[in-house]
């Protein structure tokens, strides 16, 4: 026997080898089924508070640079919504908060950023994703839109038909720094741990809430 | 090779092969191990989903149905209305897909609502309860005896689906052939607004 394993050693030392590529041969379904279908790489901020995005958008049909610095000012749970400098109360759901979380964002005024998305992270794993207005009765008031560019200025933007983008009008372009206010849902006994911003998963900026 | 590791080698490999044989009779076939995980409940139980709390709340039936907002239809069987509350657990969550199945085998499937039947449960985010309903048409007969499968995504592969049994009698089946006043559909709201 001793020299049957003599004789094999090369080609024992290649079945972990060979183990190996097989599972790395299938490693493109973690990729479909996991790693780009949720939030898994996350963004944090430096020392500043500042968390540098640097991605791409790239749905296959479009693509383009996404580079953008972003800090969270503050997460406030709140019953009323402000617009315009006026105080709006909204009816809420049962058993829910509605917190308002603002963000300051640097941003090359050339750069889309429009289509992102946000979510607060609870402490707990619970997972809020900005869902007005299906979730929140606000009359006829028009709540902020989007998280990430004012909504009167939001720079360019793709076009409707996904052919190119479309530069913002002369006298409307974004500017190179600015504040955005957005309201999320939650459950009432939520314990917001940070918020997410994101436009493709799985990278996403991670925000931590200060307590 | 001496013969004595021919003879080994050629036992080993029909051992090998005997031990698959016996594993994979022991394996679930792929059909079988992708089946939905059932959860039992009746009218009014929850039901507790991999995504989310459902709870059929009732059951109404009628030979036509209105549904908020403005759209409707007739049916020469009925149109049986689950009243639902669904409540997401960890993120994001929608009830989209199901079917109810007849005592005899017979299945009516439905997926998103359309404009003769099916659910329009809205998704929703964790805690946040949403009030919905699905519709389906179907035989009056075809009621007594069945049950309400609901799933969180038309793919009902590896995961929950509850199983609610309606409790319709053969007699209330029989009268909701006959009514004459349309069931009313809501549209799917949050609980504690107003559709």
């Amino acid at each position: 026997m001793t020299t049957w394993w003599r004789r094999n050693r090369l080609a024992l030392v290649l079945v972990p080898v060979a183990l190996v590529l097989a599972a790395a041969g299938n490693a493109s379904r973690l990729d479909d089924y996991w790693w780009s279908r949720d939030l898994h790489q996350s963004v944090r901020p430096g020392d500043g508070g500042t968390a540098a995005v640097r991605t791409e958008y790239d749905d296959g049909t479009l693509q383009y640079p996404i580079t953008a610095d972003v800090s969270l000012t503050s997460v406030t749970r709140v019953s009323s919504v402000t617009l315009d400098g006026r105080s709006r109360t909204v009816t809420l759901p049962d058993d829910s908060a509605l917190w308002r979380v603002v963000m300051h964002w640097t941003a090359d005024p050339s750069t889309v950023l429009s289509g992102c998305q946000i979510g607060i992270q609870g402490e707990d794993g619970r997972f809020w994703e900005k869902s007005y207005p299906d979730l929140l009765d606000a009359g006829s008031t028009t709540l902020p839109f989007s998280p990430c560019v004012p909504d009167d200025t939001p720079g360019p933007q793709v076009k409707l038909d996904l052919s190119g983008i479309q530069p913002a009008k002369v006298g409307e372009e974004r500017p190179a720094a600015y504040d955005v206010t957005v309201y999320v849902l939650t459950a009432a006994d939520a314990a917001p741990a940070e918020v997410r911003v994101w436009w493709l998963p799985p990278l996403y900026a991670s925000l931590p809430v200060r307590r | 090779m001496s013969r004595r590791h021919h003879a080994l080698t050629w036992v080993l490999v029909l051992v090998g092969l005997a031990i698959t044989q016996v594993l994979q009779s022991h394996t679930p076939a792929p059909a079988e191990a992708s089946r939905p995980y059932e959860r039992a409940a009746a009218v009014g139980e929850v039901v507790h989903l991999r995504a989310g709390d459902l709870v059929v709340t009732g059951l109404r039936g009628g030979r036509s149905a209105v549904v908020d907002p403005g759209s409707g239809f007739q049916t020469p069987g009925v149109v049986a209305v689950a009243d639902l509350t669904w409540t997401p657990r960890t993120t994001t969550a929608a009830l989209r897909a199901g079917q109810i199945e007849g005592s005899d085998g017979r299945s009516w499937s439905f997926g998103a609502r359309g404009s003769r039947g099916g659910i329009a449960c809205q998704s929703s985010v964790p805690g946040i309860t949403v009030v919905c309903a699905v519709l389906v048409e179907l035989p009056a007969d075809a009621l007594v005896g069945a049950t309400l499968h609901l799933r969180a995504d038309a793919d009902d592969r590896f995961d929950t689906e509850a199983v609610v049994t309606l409790g319709v009698t053969a007699d209330q089946a029989a009268g909701w052939a006959k009514a004459t006043a349309p069931v009313k559909v809501e549209a799917p709201h949050p609980a504690g607004l107003t559709p």
